[in-house]
């Protein structure tokens, strides 16, 4: 009996492990293609600093053992693919009275853009996967708070 | 029997234990909302739930307030006291039973016809990154446990004292109880990967609600409207009222009969005969006699008046 709640606990726990899941596997493409798909939103004239976002996506490389493939672009059209699945994740300032904060999943900001008004840089990826998006905080948080990876 | 407003003395026992359940039953489903709060996120689904929790509230706050003005006499303002706020607590309860319901079918069908894939992100505790779902699924499982066990305690308590207000509480408990164990299936379904889950799970609850709700409006609106005594949680004519109408119609034969229920109290009126002075209300109760209370009146209109 006992051997079986053990093993009831140890399938349990494995299962646990396994949640959540991307309804659309991106995390599981990404590993299985080895990249993935980024958009940089243009800041414009205003002075930045990129060193987080490329300590990020070093992070993300080393996590899933993929390559990032950018794509600069303006906010709108990067977003849309975001959204329609050309991209797996953007990087860039985005106002938080943004239509677009209701549109996609906004994750711990890297740092922020200096000027009159302050604005994160925010990586931000599609809604629902959840499991990519769960990485993707976990190397931000990781990225912003200046760990070794 | 009833006297001049004072609860009768076979309802002031089962009255004490449901005003204490009703204490419990706010106090969890404050800690509920608290607990749902610190775990919302982005998801839709938590967010209902929070809202119909709160919304929860309204049923044992009504039926409190209609206690507390039921235990009053008659004043001067009120002179027929106050057995109607009953009624009118009822309905109100009823109104929030239907949102509760409406609010959820819409919700959800809104969440697939848009096709949302709610994002449920971690927060970081102790040094770790946790999956926020898992944390909804304590609070969900949490939501389940006070409304499942409050709504059992209810129904006999309603039914002792026939107490709609209470009947609706133990329905809107149940509503609670069945959308948490929706929420629970679709953060599930959300953490799998399907993000129609819960949407699917809490339209199929939503059905149940909403006809309970919408049967819960038409029996309040009969009551407030002076129709027949209805069933306890139902539309149809209280079999106790049908034998009373039939005992006073062997009584009083050719006169007219007309029966209305204020509260959880039945008033009569014998219409087309002369006032019988020799009334034994207890007596005249054709059920049980320990429910003699139901009967809290019994009015004549003499003939050429009616």
């Amino acid at each position: 009996m006992k051997w079986r709640l053990v093993l009831c606990a140890a399938l349990t726990l494995a299962a646990c492990d396994r949640l959540p899941m991307d309804p659309d596997g991106t995390l599981d493409r990404v590993r299985a293609e080895r990249r993935f798909r980024v958009g940089l939103i243009a800041t414009g004239s205003a002075p930045v600093d990129r060193r987080p976002e490329a300590a990020f996506l070093a992070r993300i490389a080393r996590a899933t053992g993929a390559r990032p493939v950018v794509k600069h672009g303006a906010s709108e059209p990067l977003l849309l693919d975001l959204e329609d699945g050309g991209l797996d994740l953007v990087i860039g300032p985005l106002s938080s009275e943004s239509p677009w904060v209701q549109r996609v999943a906004l994750l711990p900001s890297l740092g922020a853009v200096a000027g009159a008004h302050e604005v994160l840089i925010t990586p931000i990826a599609r809604n629902g996967e959840n499991r990519w998006i769960m990485l993707l905080e976990r190397e931000a948080r990781a990225a912003a708070a200046g760990e070794s990876p | 029997m009833k006297d001049g407003g004072v609860v009768p003395a076979q309802l002031r026992e089962p009255m004490r234990r449901a005003v204490r359940l009703e204490y419990w039953n706010i106090g969890f489903t404050i800690s509920i909302i608290a607990v749902m709060g610190l775990v919302l996120g982005n998801s839709q689904t938590m967010k209902t739930a929070w809202v119909e929790d709160t919304l929860g509230l309204i049923p044992p706050i009504v039926f409190l307030v209609a206690v507390h003005f039921e235990k009053k006499g008659p004043t001067d303002n009120y002179p027929f006291g106050f057995d109607r706020v009953h009624s009118l607590a009822f309905l109100i309860a009823a109104v929030a039973l239907a949102g509760v319901g409406a609010l959820l079918l819409w919700d959800s069908v809104s969440t697939l016809a848009a096709r949302e894939h709610a994002t449920v992100a971690s927060i970081r505790l102790f040094g770790r990154d946790i999956w926020l779902g898992w944390l909804m699924l304590g609070a969900q499982v949490y939501s389940i446990v006070p409304p499942l066990i409050i709504g059992l305690k209810e129904m006999p308590l309603a039914r002792e004292m026939q107490d709609e207000v209470l009947f609706t509480d133990a329905k809107m408990n149940k509503a609670n109880w069945q959308t948490g164990a929706a929420g629970l299936a679709g953060v599930i379904g959300l953490g799998l990967g399907w993000w129609w889950a819960d949407s699917l799970a809490a339209a199929f609850i939503s059905v149940g609600i909403i006809a309970d709700g919408w049967r819960a409006l038409r029996i309040a609106t009969a009551e407030l409207a002076d129709g027949v005594p209805r069933e306890l949680g139902s539309t149809r004519v209280d079999p106790e009222a049908e034998l009373l109408v039939a005992k006073l119609e062997a009584r009083y034969p050719g006169a007219g009969i007309r029966l209305r229920e204020t509260g959880r109290y039945i008033h009569a009126e014998v219409r087309g005969v002369d006032p019988d002075p020799r009334q034994d209300l207890k007596a005249l109760w054709p059920g049980d006699p320990e429910r003699s209370w139901r009967l809290a009146q019994l009015a004549f209109v003499p003939p050429g008046e009616e």
